[in-house]
């Protein structure tokens, strides 16, 4: 955390109204939803970097609350065991969102990554750690590929990332797959010039386009 | 007939795909692939050598099916290779010792890219660290249970002090510390 | 790949059973217990017999070792589940009004916490069963009416949703896909048309002329 955010929170938690104990509850709703989406939607969404970073600094804080009390745990048994118990159950449970989140990341971005690479919309979605570990990737894909037999080949043929002939070799992500979404409030969208409306509450199987700026707004949940 | 090659390395890739573990890399069938590939550019430059001013449609023709089999079969060779690569990917992310033999059956540079990823990898984890990004996918469920040691089985040191594991005495442990004593036959899982 | 295939278009129900236990239930606690600070909202300091709402993880956690009982929710009696049973057959088409996690909430509960029942648990099993059964059938009648543009899925709870979502997806999928094609062709048509009407037109102002 830099000191702009130090410097942010500090300011936030001195507005009256403001609450600590709200303000954690919905990060990590927060972060339920991030991964929720991310693994729902068929292309890769914007890194949450002050999200999850706040929520490692959290996490760092419980790791070493446990590591504390552990060693107080010879002397006052009972109490202590009990929520090192709670908090590490947590811990688990945070932990786990975090992982599933982080990979279902990096399994887009190796299916895409010659699409976000061309891309400058794309790349900005992408954390530093992503990002380096997208290019290194590909690197050793290429040397794999030149060692094997890339480099024997006719010196017009050696490109991967030919889009004419027919079938491009850049993997796009499908903005037309269809998502399964609940609407938290009415809106009219378009698919194929047909309008459909969507009312408050419903649930709907539509494609993924017709929906993609409400569910930037929150217009519209994924599920 | 020219595309047969690339072919039989599709099939092999779409093989590779219901299997659990890789098989042998197919190094002559790529290399012969490779060859063709040559032959048909050498194909191709002489075609271009001898085309005529005129509209020469069957130099064309030939020109084209050159250029087209061409192109298929370096996509074959790509999509067999990358369909391993994935494969590779994959192990690195399981985490689980690779075996001798499924080592064998990888290509050297192969063996090299699997080595290399899993550096990308490890590198990737750092500054996730305290998160496990290695760990398991599965929701964490029943962290802490309840046991009943079944044998005699020493004692253990956890995070949360020592346990005496003598026979029919109960315990709530963390799972993650006596997975292995459960398996073993030493604890049961109440 | 760093997400296994099967989690790629679809969550485990062990992923729905993990988002249904962020949901709060109310407790009774059966001791005082200091609360404890957590990365989310905190573990509120417990006091006997005093209810508070904490989420369901939690709960299960606390119950497990005999620390509260869990107050039951109102939906999960008899007399409630009845009344959406009948609603279930008095209207094929729509779905009755059930929690969003009513299935792995139930299971939950009857699992860990089947002493905090007011009603017998095993008829409330029965119950949810039938429910169950009756909803999948219904789910799956209305797949017939799958279009490729949208479809509508009111009443369905996020576990149902989760088992009939790969299905779905597939046909839609398939039905876009044939759509598409159609819709190639239509344009293909178009041309064609285009210059027949062209034609058509002509004509007509042949006979304007003419007219003249």
């Amino acid at each position: 955390m830099n000191f702009d955010d130090i410097l942010k929170e500090f300011e936030a938690s001195k507005r009256p109204g403001y609450n600590e104990d709200e303000r954690r509850a919905e990060d990590v709703r927060l972060l339920v939803d991030a991964w929720v989406k991310e693994r729902t939607v068929p292309e890769l969404l914007p890194y949450e970097q002050e999200l999850i970073d706040r929520i490692l600094i959290r996490i760092r804080k419980q790791i070493e609350l446990i590591e504390m009390n552990s060693i107080e745990l010879q002397t006052h048994e009972r109490e202590i065991k009990l929520r090192l118990v709670v908090i590490e159950s947590e811990l688990d449970r945070v932990q786990f969102i975090i992982r599933s989140y982080t990979r279902t990341r990096l399994q887009k971005i190796d299916k895409y990554s010659l699409y976000i690479r061309s891309n400058d919309k794309e790349t900005a979605k992408l954390s530093n750690n992503e990002f380096a570990y997208m290019e290194r990737h590909l690197e050793l894909l290429l040397e794999l590929y030149n060692s094997q037999f890339m480099k024997n080949l006719p010196e017009s043929l050696q490109a991967i990332d030919e889009t004419g002939g027919g079938v491009s070799m850049i993997d796009e992500p499908d903005l037309d797959r269809p998502v399964f979404v609940q609407a938290t409030a009415e809106n009219v969208v378009e698919v194929d010039d047909e309008e459909i409306e969507l009312t408050k509450n419903g649930i709907y199987v539509v494609r993924y386009r017709a929906v993609k700026d409400l569910v930037e707004t929150g217009d519209v949940r994924v599920l | 007939m020219y595309g047969d090659l690339a072919h039989k390395l599709a099939l092999e890739a779409k093989r590779t795909q219901s299997l659990d573990k890789l098989p042998l890399y197919q190094d002559t069938l790529v290399r012969a692939i490779v060859r063709e590939i040559r032959d048909l550019q050498k194909e191709a430059d002489v075609l271009t050598e001898h085309a005529s001013q005129d509209d020469d449609r069957v130099n064309q023709a030939q020109l084209f099916v050159c250029h087209l089999c061409m192109r298929r079969n370096k996509r074959c060779l790509l999509a067999y290779q990358r369909l391993r690569a994935e494969r590779l990917d994959e192990l690195v992310w399981a985490n689980n010792e690779i075996s001798k033999e499924q080592m064998d059956n990888l290509s050297p540079q192969e063996q090299e890219y699997l080595k290399k990823y899993n550096d990308l990898v490890s590198e990737f984890k750092g500054p996730l660290e305290k998160v496990d990004l290695g760990g398991t996918l599965e929701p964490p469920e029943d962290v802490f249970i309840d046991v009943r040691v079944l044998k005699d089985a020493g004692e253990i040191q956890t995070e949360y002090g020592v346990f005496n594991l003598t026979k029919d005495s109960q315990f709530f442990v963390r799972q993650a510390d006596v997975e292995r004593l459960i398996q073993q036959g030493y604890l049961k899982k109440l | 790949m760093s997400l296994p295939k099967s989690y790629q278009q679809n969550f485990s129900p062990q992923e729905i059973n993990f988002l249904a236990e962020q949901e709060l239930v109310t407790v009774i606690p059966r001791y005082s217990m200091n609360g404890a600070q957590l990365i989310g909202a905190k573990m509120p300091k417990l006091r006997a017999l005093n209810r508070e709402q904490i989420p369901l993880w939690l709960a299960t956690l606390l119950k497990k070792q005999e620390k509260c009982n869990i107050v039951v929710p109102e939906w999960l009696s008899v007399e409630y589940l009845r009344v959406r049973y009948d609603e279930e057959i008095k209207y094929p088409s729509k779905f009755s009004n059930l929690p969003w996690h009513w299935l792995p909430i139930a299971k939950k509960l009857l699992d860990y916490a089947s002493d905090d029942f007011i009603d017998p648990p095993h008829e409330i099993r029965s119950l949810l069963q039938d429910l169950r059964e009756v909803r999948l059938v219904k789910a799956r009648k209305g797949i017939r009416e799958l279009n490729h543009v949208y479809i509508q899925l009111d009443g369905l709870s996020l576990m149902e949703i989760n088992e009939i979502r790969p299905f779905i997806l597939e046909v839609m999928d398939q039905l876009r896909k044939m759509n598409d094609s159609l819709k190639v062709k239509a344009e293909e048509e178009m041309p064609r048309q285009a210059a027949a009407q062209m034609d058509r037109d002509e004509d007509s102002d042949d006979d304007i002329y003419q007219k003249e």
